[in-house]
């Protein structure tokens, strides 16, 4: 795979679609939600969340694509780590 | 003329009126006013796909299934989510080759792929199909709407037919332009108007959020979990699945991702969407507030909670805003499904039955079968009976059976043969429309197998047997080169008739 970091994209909707019979209870209330109802808004809100990151990956790697179009050598000044 | 009808007619106005001005200095071509001449950025194609999704189905039987079934209505919270996530890897694709090839519709894609026409005529007739049912809920929600803004001075059937003339008019007057714009009026309606009573409902009624579910929990033990049979778990998953699949094969949805400028807005729309989304959390609580307050709303009247609770807590002029919130949330996505019916029907079928038809000729039919579908949609929403969830897993039973035939066409060869993408989608369809006309559940079909597998969602069934024959057709059918050699048949000859 190319860009294994698109996985990432993968796993907020795999929680929550293997997660459901765990998260099938009223208690406990987490901020004043019912626990299933807050298990999928935090579903939701983890999904924006790695969009964004591989969204922001998928930039990073296509500048260092244009950069240098392919040659199997590691990018030389590696970008600052977050 | 109540104060809440005059408040519902001013925002009609205001939405013709907006629909006449975008389309000012335009000449109306069929790239015009179906694509929007591809030049949408980011926020237009953001609101275009927003307006289409978040419609009276959100409002009033996103409230109206959480006030009549409870958990199980999370299931919609659920399914964008995941869509969400596909849509980043998907959207840029379908676009790339749709802009690339000039496409208009989805019918397009497909028997462009497949370098097939019969096959888009297949796809147009599914997904038109599939739209009835869509439009339908949007007209039934329209005359909810209208009815009880009326208080009671309306009868259901007349709002109907009300609702129908009006989008008819619009859709006419501005195509893919005015509902564009429209959307930017109707999304800030009804985040404004959702939030609201999303926030003040349950205080006011109940003393705050978990005060609200407390009471519920005593009152209906279980109503905030899934049941163990019935919409469980189970149905729940697969429920989520399907629609998630099925969300980008609407023909509307599909053919607003014509109207992008880049493949960039796909992408930084992927993760706005799904915080656009929790707006749906709000109707819940909408939904939710009036489980005590307003009780007896059973079956399909439970779409009737949001309104009834609106009418019971404000003053007729405030349940009129509300009741414009819902109207255009019906209006924007109404317009979508009848100007993407139109524009199959006259480009996919009318056109490859008549392929002498001028251009002029194929944007005038697509405009003049517009009020034909809508009276059809009329129609069916006046037969009654069903709440608009079920009316939608309907439609999405019917769409998602396009979604094997999509995945295997995007390779640059296609993975499937044109004869075995639509032997899978009609096998897909007959699954889908038997069951729905003979009434058949699984359950009932599987006496003795367990919830686990007879609360699956039968379009799942229906979707993993068009599959499996859409790969077994075309084995069947691409037929090995050689053996093709043997036999003496020159290639581009295909056998006709037999």
């Amino acid at each position: 795979m190319k860009r294994p970091h698109r996985l990432l994209a993968a796993v907020p909707p795999a929680v929550m679609l293997v997660g459901v019979p765990f998260a099938n209870h009223v208690r406990p209330y987490v901020f004043g939600l019912p626990f299933l109802l807050f298990f999928f808004v935090a579903c939701v809100l983890l999904t924006s969340v790695a969009l964004a990151c591989v969204g922001w990956l998928d930039r990073r790697a296509d500048a260092r694509d244009a950069a240098e179009p392919s040659c199997g050598s590691p990018a030389p000044p590696a970008p600052p780590a977050p | 003329m109540t104060p809440a009808l005059a408040v519902l007619g001013v925002f009609l106005a205001l939405a013709l009126g907006i629909g006449i001005l975008a389309r000012r200095g335009r000449p109306m071509t069929l790239e015009q006013w179906t694509v929007g001449g591809r030049g949408f950025g980011s926020v237009f194609v953001f609101l275009l796909m927003a307006g289409e999704i978040y419609t009276t189905f959100t409002f009033l039987g996103g409230s109206g299934w959480a006030y009549g079934r409870g958990a199980p209505a999370f299931y919609i919270l659920g399914y964008g989510a995941v869509a969400y996530a596909l849509s980043y890897f998907l959207l840029p694709v379908l676009w790339r080759y749709a802009t690339q090839h000039r496409l208009h519709s989805q019918a397009d894609f497909f028997a462009r792929k497949y370098g097939s026409t019969p096959l888009g005529v297949l796809v147009s007739l599914v997904s038109v199909a599939a739209i009835v049912p869509y439009l339908t809920l949007q007209l039934k929600g329209l005359g909810i709407i209208v009815s009880e803004t009326s208080y009671g001075a309306i009868p259901v059937e007349v709002a109907v037919w009300l609702s129908v003339a009006a989008l008819v008019v619009y859709v006419v007057i501005s195509g893919v332009h005015g509902s564009a714009w429209t959307a930017v009026l109707k999304d800030v309606m009804i985040l404004g108007v959702a939030v609201g009573l999303g926030v003040y409902f349950p205080s006011h009624f109940h003393g705050g959020f978990r005060a609200m579910f407390e009471a519920i929990d005593r009152a209906k033990p279980g109503f905030l979990t899934l049941p163990p049979h019935g919409l469980s778990a189970t149905w729940l998953i697969s429920t989520v699945l399907l629609s998630a699949l099925g969300f980008y094969m609407w023909p509307h949805g599909f053919a607003s991702v014509y109207t992008a400028k880049s493949e960039d807005v796909f992408r930084r729309n992927a993760v706005v969407m799904p915080l656009y989304q929790l707006v749906l959390l709000f109707v819940f609580f909408a939904g939710f507030a009036a489980i005590t307050t307003v009780p007896g709303l059973t079956g399909a009247d439970a779409d009737l909670s949001l309104l009834r609770l609106s009418k019971l807590a404000f003053g007729p002029w405030t349940v009129g805003l509300i009741g414009a919130a819902g109207l255009l949330t019906a209006l924007v996505p109404g317009s979508m499904l009848l100007l993407t019916a139109g524009t199959i029907l006259s480009k996919n079928v009318f056109r490859v039955a008549v392929p002498g038809a001028s251009d002029r000729t194929v944007a005038r039919l697509a405009r003049g079968l517009v009020p034909v579908v809508a009276v059809l949609a009329a129609l069916f929403a006046l037969r009654g009976g069903q709440a608009l969830v079920p009316l939608l897993l309907l439609g999405y039973n019917v769409v998602t059976q396009l979604f094997p035939a999509l995945m295997a066409c995007l390779p640059a060869t296609p993975l499937a043969t044109p004869a075995g993408a639509a032997a899978g989608i009609l096998t897909g369809e007959t699954i889908v429309i038997a069951f729905a006309v003979s009434g058949a559940t699984l359950p009932r079909l599987l006496p003795n197998a367990p919830a686990i597998v007879t609360d699956i969602n039968v379009g799942l069934v229906a979707l993993a047997a068009n599959a499996a024959v859409m790969v077994a057709v075309s084995a069947m059918t691409r037929g090995p080169v050689p053996a093709a050699a043997v036999a003496g048949a020159p290639a581009g000859a295909p056998i006709a008739g037999s």
